[in-house]
């Protein structure tokens, strides 16, 4: 007779040992992705998330979804390869924002009394949804590496044009135009933060003149899909197992 | 026997309770911390003042001054081909309503001239209350933020009575602490609900790690066929209701927005004051640090082009100033204003119009030391720089920038 007996006997135990392990690691999950992925976002993209007067039709278009394809790619690779769960994309940008929205409400807002509509957040869920549906119709992360990531990158600034176009609208202010995102930033003073560190529209592609942002917004896509090969890789080298043989 | 464990936890508990309790609020901005040569030798201040020290939310305050970017530049630091005239306060205590470097607005960074003075004025208006100690500030592209001096302000009342209304070119009046936040948080809320909802999709078909993992190695290369033609298709309204609503926002921000423009950004080149030496040459003989009398003693040769006798009032550099009160009075402004009353004395008497003539200058005080500027003398260069203050007997005055370097006296 065997000294060890399992405590699970019935199919209910061990539904609820499966539930149980749900409740205590899935929390834990979603804490860590919020906190690595903020942490990952704000050393990336930094600033152009921050303000309201970064997000130029250029280098924030170009910069955002390349930095933040990294999470989602990693998640993809893990949630599909050991769980075939496609929502990877969405649970690391909805984390991210949850991260972001605590972080500006708390710091920006409650510490720096900066104006909160000076430091909303990109809006992100648009793309993720997009890459997890990919990803769950194509069945395949090579195709949701190609169009998925594609289309993270195409639909980032027209997914938020909702969001800033009404700080686009022109002003005269002291005998300059400005946009409204522009005399935010001049108004409400950043002691460390000079007009000199926006990159705004910077390079020669600005001679393209307004139709620079389709251009930006596909090359974003391009970049994004080699990053999230890149990441789908760092996932997998995440999500190994490796005993150590001996202490 | 230690437990080694509990011993590291313990200590980390104590290490960060120490921090959290003998954390305290930044009181200043670090002025002091920067290197003497870095202060003497780069933006040199004069004139500043303020026109207020206590207002009241939505009152408005002006700063005015003066600056002169020196003419010995040190070679390790950037020149200001690029810089914003900026103020060194926590956060938008203030909003700035406007900003001017000899009149031209300075909304833009700009480039400025090594070996040139400009004159400047930020208009503030006050948003919260607080007690700050705010500073005329330039940050300098590579070489950053470069501090002017600094006084205690204080404003009173209620920051929810503070209003930033403004009016486009398209003839919408909008108050700038608000607007567009109600859109964007309903649009944050709007996605954010989509993907909760997605996410409870997939949660709340059970236990999902473990028995979806067990099935996931059991069927190998089949393990695709967990994937249900109904979630597909739910995969599939997904993405074209995302898409949709995507292309629909866009067009609808469009329509509400027509007219819109790009971010601005640009630089500007200002053209710098008139000379403020006014016809007064100086250069610079000699110059010691006197350790233990905290002592600059400088011998300088001046030459008077003017009509009138002058005679040394003030030495300025590194924000402090050490005044020679037979010529020129000043007090300090507040307990953190660093103005030596009675500093500076001089000896050789006036210069005559059209004369040549040998001063020995001496600026004595504690400030050397508690405004860090005595460090010079264990720089790579140890030079020094600073601005010298002359007068007429009808008070005019001349500026003249000098410098050069500084040999320490121990004994």
């Amino acid at each position: 007779m065997s000294a060890v007996h399992s405590a699970i006997t019935t199919a209910e135990q061990q539904q609820r040992i499966y539930k149980a392990f749900d409740l205590i690691v899935i929390p834990i999950v979603v804490l860590v992705i919020i906190g690595a992925n903020h942490i990952h976002a704000m050393l990336t993209m930094g600033d152009w998330d921050f303000w309201i007067d970064w997000k130029d039709r250029r280098w924030w278009v170009t910069v955002t979804p390349i930095a933040l394809i990294f999470f989602p790619a990693a998640l993809h690779f893990i949630l599909w390869s050991n769980f075939r769960l496609p929502f990877g994309a969405t649970l690391a940008t909805a984390g991210l924002l949850i991260g972001e929205w605590v972080n500006r409400i708390a710091n920006f807002v409650g510490w720096a009394y900066f104006p909160l509509n000076m430091v909303v957040p990109a809006e992100i869920i648009p793309m993720a949804l997009c890459l997890d549906a990919i990803l769950l119709i194509s069945r395949s992360l090579t195709m949701t590496g190609i169009l998925g990531s594609m289309l993270w990158g195409v639909i980032f600034y027209p997914a938020n044009w909702v969001l800033i176009a009404p700080f686009h609208v022109p002003i005269e202010y002291n005998g300059s135009m400005m946009s409204l995102a522009d005399l935010i930033g001049y108004n409400y003073v950043r002691t460390g933060t000079p007009e000199y560190i926006r990159i705004i529209e910077e390079g020669t592609l600005r001679t393209f003149g307004e139709d620079v942002t389709p251009v930006s917004a596909f090359f974003a896509g391009f970049i994004s899909v080699f990053a999230y090969f890149l990441w789908i890789g760092i996932g997998k080298w995440f999500a190994k197992t490796t005993w150590m043989k001996r202490v | 026997m230690l437990n080694i464990k509990k011993t590291v936890l313990m200590l980390m508990a104590i290490m960060v309770g120490c921090i959290a309790l003998y954390a305290a609020p930044a009181l200043a901005h670090g002025e002091k911390s920067q290197a003497a040569y870095l202060r003497m030798r780069t933006l040199l201040w004069y004139d500043v003042d303020v026109s207020t020290t206590k207002l009241s939310v939505n009152d408005e305050l002006t700063m005015t001054g003066k600056f002169y970017w020196f003419y010995d530049w040190p070679n390790n630091i950037a020149k200001p081909e690029v810089a914003f005239l900026n103020i060194g306060i926590p956060g938008p205590v203030f909003i700035r309503k406007a900003s001017y470097i000899n009149g031209v607005s300075g909304t833009n960074s700009t480039r400025f001239e090594v070996g040139e003075t400009y004159e400047f004025k930020v208009i503030l208006k006050a948003r919260r209350a607080a007690r700050v100690h705010m500073h005329a500030l330039m940050n300098v592209k590579e070489a950053g933020p470069l501090i002017g001096p600094g006084r205690w302000v204080e404003v009173t009342g209620d920051m929810a009575d503070f209003t930033n209304e403004v009016t486009t070119l398209t003839g919408e009046t909008v108050d700038l602490e608000t607007y567009g936040l109600a859109n964007a948080v309903k649009w944050h809320i709007f996605w954010g609900v989509i993907a909760v909802a997605w996410l409870l999709y997939w949660i709340f078909q059970g236990p999902i790690l473990i028995p979806r993992y067990k099935r996931v190695k059991m069927l190998g290369d089949d393990a695709d066929d967990m994937i249900s033609a109904t979630d597909r298709m739910v995969g599939l309204v997904l993405l074209i209701g995302t898409m949709a609503v995507v292309v629909w926002s866009y067009y609808h921000a469009h329509s509400q927005f027509p007219v819109t423009i790009p971010l601005q950004s640009g630089q500007i080149t200002i053209p710098a004051l008139p000379d403020a030496a006014r016809g007064v040459n100086v250069e610079m003989v000699d110059a010691r640090y006197r350790v233990p009398g905290r002592a600059l003693e400088f011998t300088i040769k001046v030459t008077n082009n003017t009509n009138s006798p002058i005679r040394p009032g003030e030495f300025t550099s590194a924000n402090v100033r050490w005044m020679n009160p037979e010529v020129s009075k000043a007090e300090p402004a507040d307990s953190h204003d660093p103005v030596a009353s009675n500093g500076m004395v001089y000896e050789g008497g006036a210069v005559m119009p059209g004369q040549t003539k040998l001063l020995k200058v001496t600026c004595t005080d504690a400030a050397w030391e508690t405004y860090r500027l005595a460090k010079l003398i264990y720089d790579p260069d140890s030079r020094f720089g600073g601005l010298l203050f002359f007068f007429d007997e009808e008070g005019n005055r001349s500026v003249v920038a000098l410098g050069g370097p500084l040999l320490p006296v121990f004994i």
